[in-house]
């Protein structure tokens, strides 16, 4: 199956301080992949490299066999890339309604556009909310519309930047069942995640990245038994 | 502009009865949208209508004055208010459609209906400009505090360049650019007429004119902020990276934005130099860079009726105290926007919306304990 992702030797400086390096990265087509790392790991530059925030200082990056490395962002979404940050990335002085509605104007229109946003609510769980200022809602329901916000554009792959990051366990768990959700229904999903109850929730691999580098990839089962991984986590080792 | 659940119920109501371009009228980011104030507006634009017929000639062709800015302030709106880029531009794309209605009218005369022809290419050349520097701006990923000093920038360029332009030399054609004098003697907008050409003066034709061209252009805005692309601008104030991060190009609908909003500041510029027939370099000075962004700021700068209200109290209070008030007119309208930035950051219309909406909840639930 040809990769949804893939990247060839990525690389990125910034002055003298190598945060990527020869990055050979390959994502299968329907996969829930995640990344961890020790912080600094290059998970983040990475993400950003893969959404055109940050141009890579070498390499290449495809996307459904299209190289995609010097296209814009908006560009990259319009493909099928879409992604929820870390921080929420709401627009918080509307409503959630109209958040939603932004997204899905972007490639619906007339009264398709009410019928997918009623949609998105009950997938996100916030219908009554519907009318309240994104700004209110609580951190896990902000996470959550800013999830309704990534799907509304319909990607093929999903980008999770910490998506259960400030969650309470059982909203961790809520989240997790709609990666779950998505998922079956077709959507390949990339996550960054130091959680590891999620990740073992929801990944089908797992890939470790340290000093911008891939240390080791696998299933997850394959990952805990991996005593170098737990090396660096634990920072006993200096493996390089 | 937050929305409340009212929204759904008017979005239910519009849709079926009006054309999906006049359903947007009303929308979540406008303010205004009940029955109660589309009375409110009709009776409005009634009473201007009839202002004339109880008014002197001199007050009405004042008042016309008055509406001569509201495009420009209208603009500002849709460039700082909803799209998020502050601009002090606006001056510079008044005096260049000024002046070249001056430059195109005094070689080539008002029949035929050419002061019509010559607002036209007059607004078109802002929007010519508008369109090259904000590629440059927007392209060039200027934005924030930026954006304002390249504007700022731009505008005092111009006005210091046509300020130097009092020797014979500076004429183009038979229009003599007169340096700090200013241009004068162009005609009025004229109306080609079967019985003959019709000069819109600085009376009652020219007041209606302006009064026309005012509701056309706010109505026309309304449909255009609540519409998709309207939607877009409002994300790109509120979150650029997560408008981008939708599959936006943020740049192009900024750019559209900023010509837009520099065209209507033309089509003040051109009003302007029909009114008074002059236009001269101190209409593109720093006073005249800040003015606009006081008038908005004021009324409140995310709505556009809020900016219209603003933008012809100001103009009034400026006007008196300029008459009543002398030199402390600047420092009245400084105070005024740091009283406003400070304790109503809103805006004057939108804080006192706010303060109704306040007083009668807290009666509602007076009354029904």
């Amino acid at each position: 199956m040809n990769p949804i992702l893939l990247t060839k030797d990525l690389q990125k400086n910034f002055g003298g301080v190598q945060v990527a390096r020869n990055v050979n990265f390959a994502m299968r087509s329907g996969e829930i992949h995640c990344l961890i790392g020790p912080n600094g790991a290059g998970k983040s530059t990475f993400f950003k490299l893969i959404l055109g925030e940050h141009q890579p200082s070498a390499g290449s990056i495809f996307f459904s066999g299209e190289e995609i490395t010097n296209y814009p962002s908006f560009q990259r979404i319009q493909k099928g890339i879409s992604v929820k940050f870390q921080v929420p990335g709401i627009f918080k002085e509307l409503t959630v309604w109209q958040n939603l509605q932004i997204a899905v104007q972007q490639h619906l229109e007339g009264s398709e556009i009410d019928r997918e946003i009623e949609q998105v609510l009950n997938f996100i769980d916030l219908r009554s909310q519907a009318y309240e200022r994104a700004g209110a809602l609580s951190h896990g329901q902000q996470q959550w519309l800013e999830i309704g916000m990534a799907i509304s554009v319909k990607p093929r792959l999903l980008l999770l930047d910490e998506p259960t990051a400030g969650m309470s366990p059982e909203e961790t768990f809520k989240t997790g069942e709609m990666v779950h959700r998505l998922n079956q229904e077709g959507m390949s999903i990339l996550a960054v995640e130091h959680d590891m109850t999620f990740v073992r929730q929801i990944a089908h691999q797992v890939t470790v990245l340290h000093f911008g580098e891939i240390f080791a990839q696998g299933s997850i089962d394959q990952i805990e038994a991996n005593d170098a991984v737990a090396e660096i986590y634990l920072g006993t080792s200096d493996v390089k | 502009m937050a929305a409340t659940g009212r929204d759904a119920v008017i979005r239910e109501a519009s849709r079926g009865r009006l054309p999906h371009w006049l359903g947007l009228l009303n929308g979540p980011q406008t303010l205004g949208r009940g029955p109660g104030f589309w009375i409110g507006f009709v009776l409005s634009v009634l009473a201007a209508a009839a202002y004339p017929l109880f008014s002197d000639g001199w007050t009405v062709g004042n008042t016309a004055y008055f509406f001569t800015w509201i495009f420009m302030a209208l603009g500002l709106c849709l460039i700082w208010g909803y799209a998020g880029a502050l601009s002090f531009g606006q001056a510079a794309f008044f005096g260049l459609s000024g002046y070249a209605y001056g430059v195109i009218t005094l070689n080539f005369g008002a029949a035929h209906g050419l002061t019509l022809a010559a607002l036209l290419l007059s607004v078109g050349l802002s929007s010519a400009v508008a369109a090259l520097l904000g590629y440059f701006l927007f392209y060039g990923r200027i934005s924030g505090v930026f954006l304002g000093i390249v504007t700022l920038s731009v505008t005092l360029v111009f006005s210091t360049f046509m300020a130097q332009t009092a020797g014979p030399e500076w004429t183009i054609g038979t229009a003599r650019l007169n340096g700090y004098n200013g241009m004068t003697g162009m005609p009025p907008l004229t109306v080609p007429w079967f019985g003959g050409d019709i000069p819109l003066y600085a009376d009652v034709p020219l007041y209606y004119v302006l009064l026309v061209s005012v509701v056309l252009c706010y109505l026309g805005l309304r449909i255009l902020v609540n519409s998709r692309f309207g939607n877009v601008l409002v994300a790109i104030r509120e979150n650029p990276q997560r408008a981008e991060m939708l599959g936006y190009d943020i740049r192009r609908y900024q750019l559209i934005a900023f010509v837009v909003g520099s065209s209507l500041a033309g089509l003040s510029g051109v009003f302007y130099t029909t009114w008074g027939q002059y236009i001269t370099p101190s209409s593109m000075g720093l006073t005249a860079a800040a003015m606009p962004i006081v008038w908005v700021a004021v009324g409140g700068r995310t709505d556009l009726t809020a900016t219209l209200i603003g933008t012809l109290f100001v103009l009034a209070v400026f006007q008196n105290l300029t008459i009543y008030g002398s030199q402390y007119a600047l420092v009245f309208m400084g105070a005024l926007l740091i009283a406003i930035v400070l304790f109503l950051p809103q805006g004057l219309v939108p804080g006192l919306v706010q303060a109704v909406g306040r007083l009668s909840r807290g009666k509602g639930r007076k009354e029904t304990t």
